[in-house]
């Protein structure tokens, strides 16, 4: 029995094991930063013998620590999502295999996977994975996604939208958490082959005829209350908003509006018969200008009292650039006289209104695709002056159908609320009541507003713009406000829009003068096609550039434009060192004291063509440029092998049109044909118009038979210019309209080696051939 | 330890009570001499199990299994039925059939990755079924209150494998999970010598004796094609003490 218990005892005895753990591998890692998690096993076909590591870079050195041992099948599993290895064999199980030994490391590298990459469809769900086979929705959904992933900015991640209309309720706002770096884009783009459309309309459908004698036909549609479409498409073609003849004869101008003189029965024109008279916009284009304001009210049916400040800042202008002849008067019911015109009219609902529209000869409204664009900005990127919004870029996007809305009923900035548009130039204009009380006799304003960008960004860098393009949209296609630096846009079409199709810098202080990130410099507008904008807003030109630094403009069509083609600067002397007074009765430092050079500097215009300007306006160019565009011809603008063509005949312009305070640039190797001298153009006389009668009482409508312009010259540019190798038809002549008002400038513009032309066989075809796209 | 003392103790005590309160229970019990009995028992068992072995891996050294707890205790049960052979007038001797239930038992200890990292621990429970041909005698000791037993037997050993698990020591070593469970067949013997005590408890014969039972080896499932060799659990033997009644 002792034997036994002893025995029991013993059993009690526990042999212990002394070994430590210890790693399997050791692992080295370099390249590109990432935060990888990964498990290593000795053998991968197993998985046997495993461990899990991690390593902060993409390139790892492999080495097995046991000792002697040539480890044939060893595997890697990459556990951080998005990342594949390469440099190994990958198997079934999802490891990928390799051999390593102690004396042998192997070298791994880690790249990211197909997860960096989203789909998005008309069909897709939100919820859904984002893969090829179960894509998102929503584009926002997909910058969630991409905002969420934590390779955002180590690696290019791409958003491939599929064809198809995504019509958005709200604006794509991105800022700087949806941003990539210089080695990870994020990139939005067209699926292949597809045509994806982002648009603000909306569709309108349930057409009744409304008016059988008028063929009017009706529909209801649902906006909110500070929406006021401007724009209606049927098919694709913008219509015409519903106007009145051209220059209506019984309107005579006051302080506060118009009486209407008319006595002869009932008109649409008349005030009475309006049934909203404060929908009615009045609207004056001339020379360089327009402007559209609405009415406030009708008294005594015969006075029409205008919006104000729309009135009141039109007016620090004197004629004619102001109200000075009304052009049309526009929107209003009583206005549906023609084919293809329309009107968007009031319910007894805030939210809802009745389109009005009279079809075009064989159109089928009843089946037409009616857009009515309901939403003003569709992309809108934000970045501030310490972090901009950087590494975006937008690929075969289709932008269309947005407006420009009156967002917010206290600021008053659109055309449609009381502040109207009062054009000062190039789109921008006037906004609120800190305007001059004095008359602007210089006609430009100190305090303008740009125009807003149906695609807008601010504070951006590295954003690019490929093979988009942008129609039938109500502001600017595309604006890159202040702080824009090395963007591109490039390949993209431009049509049908209301304002400029694309506009880079501003002529805010901080943009003429900027601090740090403020500048815009080193962006690239190239191989653009630009092609029927400024339909509402003539005053804008086809390609705007504020003061900027280093801005490329190359390789562009730009084609039926109201005015300019491309307009370059601002200030006419005025914001540069000098305060030159580059305007009729402008004074020195009138706006200001600048004692360093603007942004304005090292800007390139090369190779654009150039058609069909000057469409509506007068007093504007193939190319416009303003300011001071440098510090040295060196550093000054260049504008070279442009060729520009076909501007409308009767209108007065400069094809390069170097206006008031231009100086360093460099023109050459420039054609101006087929753009006969046109003429001053204030309307026809004989009607009432807003010109004081003071001695000798000359109308401006009385110089309209003078000619205006040649193919280069400006009002009043300060001068250090070359105009060499050029092909013009009047290679001789730089036209000054303004040297009456300081006949002492421009000082050294060089007139050097330029041949007069009369067709396009006496150009060298290089210079045809390399304008344009490519 | 204490506790799993405090809970065999009431396992024993289970085992053993319950079958006697059986016993006396069944009015057509008998308690004296007769042609054929059953014998029912508990008891409790202190084994030697689990074996360190090497496992072979294709491309690898291999892992060395440890086995870090090779005694485990627990309970048995056994059934028998014996009818009367040769009997003189010292010696009694009785064959039949006696099978056991060991219940299972722990086996533990950990895996030297390629024989030089202590990186993964393991587990897997035992549960032994053996069952013998057995012979039975009696020895008299001229002594009416008690006798002298001697038991020996020879059968199959139905090995269950079960619960197989590894455990990572280190956090970032994965476990394999290369084996699974299975049951399978072993020769196994017992011998045992014991002292069967008469009207003790009344009528009721008692019979304390010492067992030991070779169990043989039985082994796991390899689950993992890489893996060369399976894991066994080693020759495993028990020493038991054992409380039997007989009717």
């Amino acid at each position: 029995m002792q034997r036994v218990l002893a025995f029991f005892i013993m059993m009690f005895f526990i042999p212990q094991t002394s070994i430590a753990s210890g790693l399997l591998f050791s692992v080295a890692a370099d390249g590109l930063p990432v935060s990888l998690n990964f498990t290593l096993c000795l053998n991968g076909q197993g998985p046997l013998s495993c461990q899990v590591y991690t390593a902060s870079a993409s390139t790892l050195t492999i080495t097995p620590t046991v000792p002697n041992h040539v480890y044939p099948a060893i595997g890697i599993k990459i556990n951080t999502p998005g990342y594949t290895p390469s440099g190994c064999t990958p198997i079934p199980n999802g490891y990928c295999l390799f051999s390593a030994s102690s004396r042998t490391p192997a070298n791994i590298t880690v790249n990211p996977s197909s997860t960096l990459s989203y789909w998005v469809a008309t069909n897709g769900n939100d919820s859904a994975s984002g893969d090829y086979n179960h894509p998102l929705l929503t584009i926002q959904q997909a910058q969630n996604r991409v905002r969420s992933n934590p390779l955002r900015g180590v690696y290019t991640i791409t958003v491939n939208i599929r064809g198809g209309t995504y019509r958005l309720n709200n604006t794509l706002t991105f800022n700087q958490s949806d941003s990539g770096t210089s080695s990870g884009s994020v990139i939005y783009r067209a699926a292949p082959g597809e045509t994806p459309v982002i648009s603000g309309g909306q569709q309108i459908t349930g057409w009744t005829l409304q008016n059988a004698g008028l063929n009017i036909w009706q529909a209801q549609t649902t906006v909110n209350t500070f929406t006021m479409p401007r724009q209606l498409y049927v098919n694709g073609a913008r219509r015409t908003r519903a106007r009145t003849q051209t220059y209506p004869n019984y309107y005579t101008p006051t302080a506060a509006g118009y009486t209407y003189n008319y006595t002869g029965g009932s008109d649409p024109q008349y005030p009475p018969t309006w049934a909203q008279p404060t929908d009615v916009e009045f609207v004056t284009a001339t020379q360089w200008k327009m402007m559209r304001c609405s009415v406030a009210q009708v008294n005594s049916n015969t006075n029409v009292v205008m919006q104000t400040p729309c009135w009141t800042n039109a007016n620090t202008y004197p004629s004619p650039w102001n109200f000075y002849l009304i052009s049309w008067l526009e929107n209003a019911y009583e206005f549906l006289n023609t084919p293809g015109y329309w009107y968007l009219g009031p319910t007894s609902s805030p939210t809802t209104k009745i389109v009005y529209y009279i079809p075009l000869p064989g159109e089928n409204i009843t089946t037409a695709d009616v857009e009515l664009p309901i939403l003003q900005t569709l992309v809108q990127g934000t970045g501030n002056s310490t972090t901009p919004i950087s590494y975006l870029t937008f690929q075969g996007l289709n932008f269309q159908y947005a407006t420009w809305l009156d967002i917010d009923s206290s600021t008053n900035s659109s055309p449609s609320s009381s502040s109207g548009y009062v054009c000062d130039q190039s789109g921008f204009h006037l906004l609120g009541t800190n305007h001059s009380s004095v008359l602007n006799i210089i006609g430009h304003d100190q305090n303008v507003t740009r125009m807003p960008g149906n695609v807008s960004f601010i504070y951006a860098q590295h954003i690019t713009f490929t093979n988009n393009t942008f129609q039938h949209l109500g502001a600017v296609g595309l604006d890159f406000d202040t702080g824009g630096e090395f963007n591109q846009i490039v390949n993209n079409t431009f049509y049908d829009i209301s304002g400029a199709g694309i506009q880079v810098g501003g002529v805010s202080p901080q943009d003429h003068h900027p601090v740090g990130l403020q500048l815009t410099t080193d962006n690239l507008i190239s191989n653009n096609l630009v092609q029927n904008i400024g339909q509402e807003f003539y005053d804008a030109p086809g390609i705007y550039v504020g003061e900027t630094t280093r801005t490329t403009v190359q390789y562009n069509d730009i084609q039926n434009v109201p005015w300019a083609g491309i307009a370059i600067g601002w200030g006419w002397g005025l914001l540069d060192p000098d305060g030159f007074p580059g305007l009729p009765n402008a004074t020195q430092y009138m706006w200001g004291v600048y004692p360093t050079p603007s942004a304005a500097m090292g800007n390139q215009i090369f190779h654009n063509r150039i058609q069909n300007f000057l469409q509506q306006l007068w007093d504007g160019g193939a190319i416009y440029t303003t300011g001071y565009q440098g510090t040295s011809l060196a550093n000054g603008e260049v504008i070279a092998f442009n060729v520009a063509t076909n501007k409308r005949a009767a209108a007065g312009g400069n094809t390069f049109y170097t206006d008031g305070g231009s100086r360093y640039i460099t023109l050459s190797d420039n054609v101006s044909l087929y753009n006969p001298s046109g003429f001053f153009d204030y309307g026809p006389c004989g009607l009432p118009d807003s010109f004081p009668a003071v001695p000798p009482n000359v109308q401006p409508c009385t110089l309209n038979s003078l000619n205006y312009g040649t193919d280069m010259g400006g009002c009043i540019p300060y001068g250090n210019m070359i105009v060499t190798n050029s092909y013009f038809v009047d290679a001789t002549t730089f036209y000054l309209p303004c040297l009456i008002y300081n006949p002492s400038y421009p000082v050294n513009v060089a007139l050097v080696n330029n041949t007069q032309v009369t067709d396009s066989s006496q150009v060298p075809a290089s210079i045809l051939s390399s304008a344009g796209r490519q | 330890m204490r506790g799993n003392n405090k809970e065999m103790l009431r396992r024993i005590i289970l085992l053993v009570v319950l079958p006697l309160q059986a016993v006396f229970a069944n009015p057509f019990s008998r308690l004296g001499p007769q042609h054929a009995m059953m014998v029912f028992q508990a008891g409790g068992f202190y084994a030697s199990q689990g074996n360190a072995e090497d496992i072979g891996i294709v491309g690898l050294i291999g892992d060395h299994y440890t086995v870090a707890h090779p005694y485990a205790k627990n309970g048995l049960l056994g059934l028998g039925y014996f009818i009367d052979g040769m009997e003189t007038n010292r010696v009694k001797w009785m064959y039949g059939l006696n099978a056991f239930y060991l219940a299972h038992t722990l086996v533990q200890g950990d895996i030297i990755q390629e024989e030089l990292f202590d990186n993964l621990s393991y587990s897997y429970t035992l549960t032994n079924y053996p069952i013998y041909l057995a012979a039975k005698t009696l020895l008299n000791t001229g002594n009416d209150n008690y006798l002298i037993t001697f038991d020996f037997g020879v059968g199959p050993n139905i090995i269950k494998t079960s619960s197989f698990k590894e455990n990572s020591l280190d956090g970032v070593t994965l476990p394999d999970n290369a084996f699974s469970g299975q049951t399978s067949v072993a020769f196994s013997v017992t011998a045992g010598v014991g002292v069967k005590l008469n009207n003790v408890f009344g009528q009721l014969p008692l019979e304390l004796g010492y067992r030991f039972f070779y169990l043989g080896q039985g082994n796991l499932n390899k689950v993992n094609s890489e893996v060369i060799n399976t894991l066994n659990t080693g020759k495993n033997y028990a020493n038991a003490l054992v409380f039997s009644v007989s009717t």
